[in-house]
């Protein structure tokens, strides 16, 4: 097991590389640079454009560029953000652990909602209340989070029921700890919700699925011709091996969570990866787009192993070494 | 309980049928036979015969919808199993009857190790600890030979081979110490050699354990081994019924006389074998009659128009089929005499 | 046939091939596949219903010129976030009449209140003549579905900040959102195909190396490059340009996940006897792959497609709604929503948020006959033909 983590690590080492190639490209494609903007700006004297040209290497060869930026990546430098006038890491560093909040939070809420009806779905088989699930799931994985989130902001303004966006109130600055956490619990409802919603739909359906397929197995029957009452055969037979498949699935939910979250981030004002992500494009903050999209990925390759592992962990005949 | 009270499981007019939406599959119709203590009676027949329909029908683990016994009896100790409420059928799964299936390799739970697996049965029947029913599954697979049971009883089934599978199986089977249990097809699925260990180890632990076995297989060679007693079923229903001495040596049926005649001799060289004709009946809205007769080198008008009769040869032989009824002639009953006879002079 | 017995008297293997020869018994199904797939299509209910939802987008976006009263930048300054116009089909005495409305005063421009004017009223005209347009970019037209005569107005889900009808735009705008998906898929089917099929092919090395590149593709999570990518699109193009360009990424971002499964499909056919045997037979690489291998995807692909669609749809509504899109005064379903992305905008019009119900509802349809379609050509589906919902496994 352990060879087999180290030896998934030393796969990562290739992957990070092209990812970090990629998206060095990516931002070369851009008309001029960063800089540009600034020669606009009658201000800041050419002379003092030069010596940031100078400075962040812009002058230097394609090449040199990026290995300069890959340098200062594995040493922790992520680089400067013009916007922000700060290093990129310290910038992204807290967005992350708040877009890592919002998914994982959603990513449980979908899951504890959507095993449960994958398994009522599959257990009353064509019956109405799987209809209506089906329907149902049909219709949320077709509803894009723009839409929700805007819904869900319209809802909250009008009962008055949950904050209306932001991750934290006006007075958090002067709670205790423990009012700090209740009151960014309160705000995560409803993004929680909205991002948890589509993922739901999508697992509920697998879920159900997952669970007609193993229903039909041999060794349901024979655990059923063991004498074993119902409830055994379903949750200690059946649904175990249901959901297995489903923890596949799960570093691909993710990189769906992700980018549904981008664009709720921005919606609610959740301050995430995605939405600095979304500020930066729009400034133009070529250093900040570079990390969060390598930070992204590196959060989505992370979420496949994780998934991968534990596969491992819970499937007796996967075994890696 | 004891054998003077008759047989241990009497099936009487089983029916069951399968509703789906192309029509009604009649997959088991209308069967009858006799189970006694420590006895091994054969069902044999193609596929699609309703072998393992009616083994389920038994267990009570038909699929339903669409499956459904409709009709019949089913008395285990005199007890109609098709009456009991279902937490009592519980207590009868598994403890007092119990099955083994056709395919080693998927009939046991990947995500569970095959202690545990044997233990639950243990826990739940005989009320023992977690302990005891542990120490229980290992002995039993001490019983069924697997080397080094006590460590393996921590493994999980994929690291068993088909045979040794099949094995845990009937470990898993035998572990409450049924009356009787219900084999379908246990060794098809199996290489030849590990075909003959697994039926090998079948019949040894017969003997030690008492319990009657319902063998059910489309293999003539198991049935030769194996039991005591055949059912021949065609089409859900039973062709021909006696002991097994008699389904070789003096078989009355020509469904069976065609079965014998497909399987091959070792002492015969060159000799044809020859198939039955034509294709195994759909089984949806059969009509009445024999199912066979489409097949039937023997077949008479009165085949297809007539419920299939029953008839005693003597107390334990009985064959449903019309040449044994005035509705056949003198020459038409000839004409089967010769053919049974020379197929009995072939051996078995 | 001379099988002899494997061993000793048991004669076991043989009498079991033997009994099988018997009995294996294909039925035989005269209906050609594509038939049988198209009746369970239609026997699929929310897959019918489905596809009627998308052929109806596809409809009202191409005759958008007819079915709006106004045109695409129609602006009608005074009258800017004004609410759905009430049509009303009873008079002030409450008798039935000919369907009209009411003009409309701004009563309070802070918290933009309109009122209706009982003085004026101007009833509904169907087929009248109004804002000038080219009929299928060509032949100059003016009639219009419905309307009501000027200075009277009829706003059937409400006005823009700047005035403009919203229900003309949504239908104009539709033909971006709903053709951008076709567009993409046009772009992203043959790179995947051809990419998935080369890789599964050739195998080994060239695998190797196209796989661990798709990879890299698809650890990023899709939005944040589309974003990334969307933002290095110069600014001052023309916007025809600028569509083709996201079309373009949206392509880019899509193609790995199916170039994956189709290598993995191609893995699995090339290793099947008759493409071996053409191999042997001299048929090169390309003809193979196109002819013996690709059309084996066939009912993939289709199913692939219909769920791809929606992506490309999102993906664009996305970009647009966060500006980086189709820039004004070009509308898109997304590009229409961004407009209720403020709280107070939001909260004092609600019905900006029509566009995202016709974003949904493409999306739903286009889902629906997705599902649908993978159950009507996936040959084990339980839906539809065959035993249908009580199809079991039935051993003897």
């Amino acid at each position: 097991m352990i060879r087999y983590v180290a030896r998934r690590l030393l796969q990562l080492i290739p992957m990070l590389l092209g990812i970090t190639l990629i998206t060095f490209v990516v931002m070369q494609l851009a008309p001029g640079d960063f800089l540009s903007e600034m020669r606009m700006n009658p201000v800041v004297s050419p002379e003092r454009i030069e010596q940031m040209r100078h400075n962040f290497g812009l002058d230097q060869p394609k090449p040199v560029q990026y290995l300069r930026w890959l340098g200062g990546l594995l040493r922790g430098d992520f680089g400067y953000s013009f916007a922000f006038q700060i290093p990129v890491l310290d910038l992204i560093g807290t967005r992350v652990g708040n877009t890592l909040l919002l998914n994982v939070s959603a990513f449980l809420f979908a899951w504890v909602i959507a095993v449960p009806l994958g398994i009522y779905s599959a257990l009353n088989n064509y019956r109405f209340g799987d209809h209506a699930l089906t329907v149902g799931a049909l219709l949320g994985i077709s509803l894009p989070t723009f839409f929700t989130g805007l819904l869900g902001l319209y809802f909250a303004y009008e009962t008055k029921w949950l904050p209306i966006g932001g991750m934290t109130s006006v007075e958090y600055d002067f709670m205790d700890p423990f009012g700090k956490m209740a009151d960014v619990a309160w705000h995560l409802v409803l993004p929680v919700i909205i991002l948890g919603l589509g993922g739901i739909a999508g697992l509920m359906r697998q879920m159900r699925a997952n669970m007609l397929e193993v229903m039909e197995q041999d060794y349901v029957r024979t655990a059923r011709s063991k004498g074993l009452a119902g409830g055994v055969v379903i949750w200690k037979h059946a649904v175990r091996n249901a959901i297995n498949p489903l923890i596949t699935l799960f570093g691909f939910a993710l990189g769906g969570l992700l980018s549904g979250s981008a664009i709720l981030e921005n919606i609610i004002g959740w301050p995430g990866l995605g939405n600095l992500l979304l500020e930066a494009v729009q400034k133009k903050d070529l250093y900040v787009v570079m990390g969060s999209l390598v930070i992204g990925s590196i959060m989505l390759v992370t979420g496949n192993l994780i998934s991968d592992l534990l596969l491992a962990y819970v499937d007796p005949r996967v075994r890696y070494d | 309980m004891s054998q003077q009270q008759g047989p241990l499981l009497s099936v009487r007019n089983l029916k069951t049928y399968f509703y789906t939406d192309e029509g009604v599959v009649k997959a088991v119709d209308g069967l009858t036979y006799d189970l006694h203590r420590g006895e091994t009676m054969g069902i044999v027949g193609e596929s699609g015969s309703g072998k393992s329909v009616h083994a389920l029908s038994i267990m009570r683990l038909i699929p339903s919808p669409p499956g459904k016994t409709v009709d019949g009896q089913i008395l285990f100790e005199g007890q109609d199993l098709l009456k009991l409420p279902e937490e009592q059928m519980r207590k009868v799964r598994g403890n007092r009857i119990a099955m083994i299936f056709q395919e080693p390799m998927t009939s046991l739970n990947p995500v569970l190790t095959v202690g545990e697996q044997i233990a639950e049965a243990v826990m739940l029947h005989q009320k023992l600890d977690k302990k005891a029913a542990w120490d229980r599954a290992a002995e039993m697979l001490d019983r069924v030979k697997i080397p080094s049971a006590k460590d393996r009883v921590r493994d999980y089934p994929h690291q068993f081979s088909g045979g040794m599978r099949q094995r845990v199986m009937i470990a898993m089977a035998l572990s409450c110490n049924p009356d009787i249990l219900l084999a379908d097809e246990p060794t098809t699925a199996l290489d030849v050699t590990i075909q003959a260990q697994i039926l090998d180890l079948m019949r040894e632990l017969q003997r030690d354990f008492g319990t009657a076995i319902v063998m059910i297989t489309h293999n003539l060679g198991v049935v030769a081994e194996t039991c005591d007693k055949v059912t021949v079923m065609y089409g859900g229903k039973p062709m021909e019924q006696t002991d097994v001495r008699r389904t070789f040596k003096d078989p009355k049926h020509p469904y069976t006389w065609g079965l014998l005649r497909s399987v091959p001799k070792l002492y015969e060289r060159e000799e044809k074998l020859i198939p039955i004709e034509g294709q195994p009946p759909s089984l949806i809205d059969l009509p009445s009659g024999c199912p066979f007769s489409a097949r039937c080198p023997f077949r008479m008008d009165v085949c297809t128009s007539t419920e299939l009769p029953r008839i005693e040869m003597d107390a334990t032989h009985q064959v449903a089929c019309f040449l044994y009824t005035d509705k056949a002639t003198e020459q038409e009953k000839e004409a089967a005499r010769q053919a049974g006879f020379l197929l009995s002079t072939r051996g078995m | 046939m001379t099988n002899r017995a494997p061993r000793g008297s048991k004669a076991a293997k043989a009498a079991t091939s033997a009994l099988h020869t018997l009995v294996e018994a294909p039925e035989v199904r005269a209906e050609s596949p594509t038939r049988l797939a198209w009746r369970k299509l239609r026997r699929h209910r929310l897959a019918v219903s489905g596809g009627a939802v998308v052929l109806s987008l596809y409809f009202i976006t191409i005759f958008a010129e007819f079915l709006a009263p106004y045109s695409l930048d129609y602006t009608e300054r005074s009258k800017f976030l004004h609410p759905p116009t009430r049509i009303h089909l009873l008079d002030e005495d409450r008798r039935p009449s000919w369907p009209f409305v009411y003009g409309t005063l701004l009563v309070d421009p802070g918290l933009r209140r309109y009122q209706e004017d009982r003085t004026e009223r101007y009833p509904l005209r169907f087929f009248a003549a109004g804002e000038p347009y080219r009929f299928a970019w060509v032949i100059p037209a003016n009639i219009r579905l419905f309307g009501v005569e000027k200075p009277g107005h009829v706003f059937l889900m409400g006005t823009d900040q700047f005035g403009r009808d919203q229900f003309s735009r949504i239908l104009y705008g539709g033909r971006v959102s709903m053709f951008i998906g076709i567009y993409a898929l046009l772009l992203t089917l043959p790179i995947g195909v051809a990419y998935g099929a080369i890789s599964g092919y050739f195998g080994r090395r060239v695998d190797d190396v196209m796989m661990r590149v798709a990879e890299i593709v698809m650890s990023f999570p899709e939005f944040y490059l589309l974003l990334a990518l969307a933002s290095v699109l110069p600014p001052q193009i023309p916007s025809s340009q600028r569509l083709m360009l996201i079309i373009l990424i949206l392509s880019f971002v899509g193609w790995g996940g199916l170039a994956r499964v189709i290598r993995g499909m191609v893995l699995v056919l090339r290793e099947l006897e008759y493409v071996q045997a053409a191999q042997a037979a001299g048929a090169r690489v390309p003809y193979l792959l196109a002819r013996h291998i690709i059309p084996n995807t066939a009912s993939f692909l289709i199913v692939s497609a219909s769920l791809g669609v929606p992506g490309a749809i999102l993906g664009e509504s996305g970009l647009s709604f966060l500006g980086l899109g189709i820039q004004e005064p070009d509308a898109s379903w997304g590009k229409l929503l961004a407009s209720a992305n403020s709280i107070q905008t939001l909260t004092g019009s609600p019905w900006l948020l029509w566009p995202g119900a016709f974003i949904a509802a493409a999306i739903a349809g286009y889902n629906l006959l997705g599902d649908g379609l993978r159950d009507a050509l996936d040959p084990r589906s339980r839906s539809g033909g065959g035993f249908g919902r009580s199809r079991r496994r039935r051993r003897a």
